[in-house]
């Protein structure tokens, strides 16, 4: 009689994700898989000492696809995975099983702040030989970098909860897992990456592999056939991310410049741009990757024409963190004007690189499209709050003195829920307060024009995001700084004024 | 160090200088026809020198035949 299968715990020193792999049997193109030896060096970077393993894990994503497209497989594919759970400090078998008992004691939330407190996050290693990384959510990177005068900055990740036996093991990160090339290509599981953030924002359950392969040529076939996934077309992505319930937002690769600016606004509203990148030696076939976070100078750099009068927060990105399904999470790129060969153009260079600052180059690519996912109620895109915040920045830059701070741009969407809460600690009036808090409508997300003075806050023009183009979206203009000179107290004044806004202050 | 994420724009430096000092009452918003004329001016010329960009950016939105014929794989 078939018997329910005993989920026994292994515990022990890490050494490698590779080690937990038995070389397959039949023959597989590379091996070890090259994610694997990303994650090794991920994982030592990180400074993994101890591993847990859960040999029996049912993993959503897997056993949907399990549903979709291996139980129809002539090997026997289990429906299971194993789960690797990580951590920075020392422990052995035994001393687990005596927090475990000490939890039991009535020191449950203790121990699991302590043992949180070196969570490194999960692996998921799936029953497929060559295509093994299933799921996966690590710890990002710290804010600190090896380079002074820079730090990192991630804002498309989540706080994820592992659960094993009675703890809740927290983890900051974005998932991450392989293309495994029969429910899923690169394109696949970059809108997946993307999804995943986006979707609980909205209050929904992020999609699947296969769900997304699905959604993608419901309609639409351009490879001739949806499983095995031979990749997706840029309308197959607009139908996935519409069949998931939000709205494909498309732009073109200008130059490094816009193309920082529009990167950043989405990513500071917490959402996970895909970047389509393509091959500098042509041809029109290219590779997805997903935007998990930035490097950022301290000093924003003035903009390369001396004609304006402020700069953008945006310019001073100094490198990308992305998940690429060739690669690992959080892998380094540069982003960099590149010649064309046969000097047919400069574009924006996108240069992937292994785990860690220094790594070797991986590949040198252009982006060619950036595809983002965003809930279907915003409708003003990035390039009009740019614009809008763009003519304001230059009007009230122009007035300022030579040896003034820098005026710098911000853009960026945010729930009008959180902006009120944030709100809170902008030292406005009791009455500017209550009129943000209550008497000003506001839609469910806001559009933010953000100006500061050097590091600090000078005032946020709130736009409303639901609005088209055609019509004006300006909504009011809060004054943040409590510092400023009456000539310029008078300038934002009269702004508010000519653009017609509500001004709170 | 907080990293960003859903909770909050983390170390993108939004809030980092806000001083928890309040102001006691709202400034009035009183604006002088001499005030709205000045800044009137001061964005006309603003919008003169930004329309360049501006009508460059706006070709973002332009999507060509090149970017939809890209397969992904």
């Amino acid at each position: 009689m078939a018997r329910y299968p005993v989920n026994e715990l292994s515990i022990g020193p890490f050494e490698s994700i590779t080690g937990f792999l038995d070389e397959p049997v039949r023959l597989v193109e590379d091996w070890p898989p090259l994610q694997t030896q990303y994650l090794d060096e991920y994982l030592a970077k990180l400074g993994c000492q101890t591993y847990i393993l859960e040999p029996h894990y049912i993993d959503r994503d897997y056993i949907t696809d399990v549903a979709a497209f291996y139980s129809r497989c002539l090997f026997n594919y289990p429906n299971h995975c194993r789960r690797l759970h990580l951590f920075r400090r020392q422990f052995d078998a035994d001393t687990w099983r005596a927090l475990v008992a000490e939890a039991v004691g009535g020191r449950l939330q203790e121990i699991e702040h302590d043992l949180n407190a070196d969570y490194l996050g999960y692996v998921v290693l799936r029953p497929l030989d060559g295509c093994p990384i299933g799921r996966s959510v690590l710890q990002v990177y710290p804010a600190s970098t090896a380079n002074p005068g820079h730090r990192r900055y991630f804002g498309a990740i989540k706080r994820y909860r592992a659960h094993l036996g009675p703890f809740h093991l927290v983890v900051e990160g974005l998932p991450f897992q392989q293309q495994d090339q029969g429910v899923s290509a690169c394109a696949t599981t970059a809108l997946w990456t993307s999804l995943q953030k986006v979707a609980p924002m909205e209050r929904r359950s992020p999609p699947t592999p296969a769900e997304i392969t699905e959604a993608a040529s419901r309609y639409l076939l351009l490879t001739g056939r949806a499983l095995p996934s031979g990749g997706l077309g840029i309308q197959q992505m607009c139908e996935a991310i519409r069949g998931s319930g939000f709205e494909p937002v498309l732009i073109r690769s200008l130059d490094v410049s816009s193309d920082k600016a529009q990167l950043m606004a989405y990513l500071a509203s917490g959402f996970a741009p895909v970047l389509c990148i393509q091959s500098i030696n042509g041809g029109n076939v290219g590779h997805a990757v997903c935007l998990a976070g930035v490097e950022l100078a301290d000093t924003v750099p003035p903009l390369l024409s001396p004609n304006f009068h402020y700069r953008k927060l945006a310019d001073s990105i100094t490198g990308l963190y992305v998940h690429d399904d060739r690669l690992g999470p959080y892998a380094r790129a540069e982003i960099s004007p590149l010649t064309l060969p046969n000097n047919s153009g400069i574009v924006t260079g996108i240069s992937i690189r292994g785990p860690g600052d220094n790594a070797a180059l991986f590949e040198e690519n252009f982006l060619s499209v950036i595809v983002v996912p965003v809930p279907e109620k915003i409708r003003l895109n990035v390039s009009r709050i740019l614009e809008v915040g763009r003519l304001i920045a230059e009007t009230i830059g122009s007035t300022l003195l030579a040896d003034s701070e820098p005026l710098v741009l911000d853009a960026y969407y945010i729930t009008a829920m959180r902006y009120r809460r944030e709100a809170t600690k902008f030292g406005l009036s009791p009455q500017g307060n209550f009129r943000l808090q209550f008497q000003q409508t506001l839609p469910r997300y806001l559009a933010i024009a953000q100006l500061r003075l050097g590091e600090s806050p000078l005032a946020d023009v709130l736009l409303d995001s639901t609005e088209t183009e055609a019509n004006p979206a300006q909504l009011v203009l809060v004054l943040r700084s409590h510092d400023l000179s009456e000539e310029l107290t008078d300038t934002i004044l009269s702004m508010a004024n000519v653009l017609g806004v509500d001004f709170i202050s | 160090m907080p990293r960003g994420g859903e909770s909050e724009r983390g170390n993108l430096g939004s809030t980092m200088s806000d001083k928890m000092q309040t102001r006691s009452e709202p400034i009035k918003a009183e604006v002088t026809p001499k005030s709205r004329e000045r800044m009137e001016r001061l964005l006309e010329g603003a919008r003169q020198r930004v329309k360049p960009v501006v009508l460059l950016e706006r070709r973002a939105e332009e999507i060509t035949e090149a970017v939809v014929s890209l397969r992904l794989k």
